[in-house]
């Protein structure tokens, strides 16, 4: 699998190839190629062949198919798939019941023409930005098999990163979209909070809670987006217009010389030189931790009464201590989260886009988790969301984007920014992120499944 | 081999001792009952959290600062 989506349904509508024999090629390539990565939890060949049969026919008898017609896709393993239980990365729920229908979003997929074939790694209830899982074992990064994916949708990041799937569905409460895209050098979209709905999908910490698309390129991103919000996108606007900076302060701090580079390119490109601080932002990230830790907490309490041997002791001792959190914290958490969103709309009267790197530096090594945080050696498992976590606060729209490599690709690990907007302005987003990919300043090549560079 | 204790072995023994008791009563009070070999991680993570907790409530808010529970952004 090295095409782009857009290249696939194109290929497939117009007869070039079948859904059958791309959804073949494909289960060919997960079930071949995966196990240098662990992406895969389950594949789901017997449906998605039956659904490629559908659109043969389909378009043998000249109906209408929608913009993803044939595409596979794959999905973090905490979306409801019709027939099969939800595991949310864990053996925890294994006894609950099998789906009875697919997620909401799922389903607008499949109705795009989409077809699902696997579902995906993650960490143990999204819980975690490694994906480093003692149930169904450590993703891999496709661009160096020794180091981490990221997470918790590291699945979902690595199948696209090696190109084994054009398009992936991940979901991001504190960051488990935007790490695992930047250290698997692809897209990834957080939307609005609550502009995608959250129907049949397992939740972590409900007040942060949303999902995504995972794509090689802005263009496949923006179709699987489009195809999940049921919508087209709105107008288009002047990338020339926009009024963009870079935010400093937290973000500046402890970043690879390849993040500053990269983010005075862009800026260059956008002619601006306007830099914004946040208020503090340890304080949103610390109450981003403390919203999490207690409604996930909360929501595992009843299991970790009777089913506490059955988790992941790294998991089962996080949850454990949110669920011991006192109210106060809690809502003092949630004022703040007011009291922050406030203050960055108040950015967003004199802005349009914000800037912002998406870790500090390229993927830790799975034998060595670490990353340096003011010249101090933390957690990557705890800490790889250290610029994602306080953007999460507010909800607003974050486009995660690989930083284009140099002239040696194959010597450098990729880079990620996050480029923001004010909320429901996605488009916003993708247009930005389609000029500066057109520019050779976003972008990085997904693997082939046979490991040259494609896309 | 007997080993020599001194006074800051027993003043850390003590403190982690009063830690699980603290983290006993907590527990008591939503009903959970931390197993013995899941008390060091839990006492880390709470600990962690302690730190944020912190954080948090260092910033003195307007009193119309009102929690984001129905939250629109």
């Amino acid at each position: 699998m090295t095409l782009s989506a857009a290249t696939l349904a194109d290929n497939i509508r117009f007869g070039l190839r079948t859904a059958r024999e791309v959804i073949e090629t494909t289960l060919h390539t997960l079930e071949t190629h995966d196990q240098a990565y662990g992406c895969v939890t389950r594949l789901l060949a017997d449906r998605a062949l039956r659904a490629a049969g559908l659109i043969d026919a389909r378009i043998a008898n000249g109906e209408p198919v929608g913009p993803l017609v044939g595409v596979p896709f794959g999905v973090k393993d905490l979306f409801d798939m019709e027939g099969i239980v939800t595991t949310a990365g864990s053996t925890v729920l294994k006894k609950n019941p099998p789906a009875v229908r697919d997620a909401a979003v799922v389903r607008r997929l499949v109705a795009a023409g989409a077809i699902p074939v696997a579902t995906l790694n993650m960490d143990e209830f999204a819980y975690g930005f490694a994906t480093e899982n003692s149930h169904y074992g450590t993703t891999r990064n496709p661009r160096d098999t020794e180091r981490l994916a990221g997470g918790s949708s590291g699945g979902s990041a690595a199948a696209v990163a090696a190109g084994m799937l054009p398009v992936t569905l991940g979901s991001d409460t504190n960051g488990s979209i935007r790490v695992p895209a930047a250290l698997c050098g692809v897209w990834g979209l957080r939307p609005t909070q609550g502009r995608l709905p959250l129907e049949g999908i397992y939740p972590f910490a409900a007040s942060f809670d949303t999902i995504g698309p995972f794509a090689g390129n802005s263009t496949d991103l923006k179709l699987a987006f489009e195809a999940m919000d049921g919508k087209a996108g709105g107008e288009e606007p002047d990338v020339g217009a926009l009024r963009v900076a870079r935010l400093g302060g937290w973000f500046e701090r402890d970043l690879a010389p390849g993040l500053i580079d990269g983010i005075d390119r862009i800026m260059g490109f956008l002619s601006s030189t306007k830099t914004v601080g946040l208020p503090e932002v340890a304080r949103a990230r610390a109450a981003a931790f403390i919203i999490t830790a207690s409604e996930g907490g909360n929501l595992h309490l009843p299991r970790l009464r009777h089913q506490a041997p059955e988790y992941d002791p790294a998991t089962r001792d996080r949850l454990m201590a949110g669920a011991l959190l006192p109210a106060s914290p809690i809502i003092q958490a949630h004022r703040l989260r007011n009291w922050f969103r406030e203050h960055l709309h108040e950015v967003f009267r004199e802005t349009d886009i914000l800037i912002a790197p998406a870790t500090v530096g390229p993927a830790p090594r799975i034998d060595q988790p670490t990353i340096t945080v003011g010249g101090e050696a933390v957690s990557a498992r705890a800490n790889l969301g250290l610029f994602t976590q306080p953007l999460t606060l507010a909800g607003f729209p974050i486009l995660a984007a690989p930083i284009a490599p140099g002239a040696e690709p194959v010597a450098e690990l990729p880079l990620g920014v996050q480029i923001i907007a004010a909320p429901g302005q996605e488009q916003a987003l993708f247009t930005l992120g389609a000029a500066l990919e057109h520019a050779g300043l976003l972008g990085y090549p997904v693997r082939g499944a046979a490991g040259q560079g494609e896309n | 081999m007997a080993g020599i204790r001194s006074d800051d072995d027993d003043k850390e023994r003590a403190a982690v001792l009063e830690m699980a008791r603290d983290v006993a009563v907590l527990a008591r009070q939503v009903d959970l009952v931390i197993p013995d070999d899941c008390l060091p991680g839990v006492i880390f993570n709470i600990e962690t959290l302690r730190g944020y907790v912190a954080l948090v409530d260092g910033l003195v808010l307007p009193d119309d600062c009102e929690p984001a529970f129905g939250y629109v952004p």
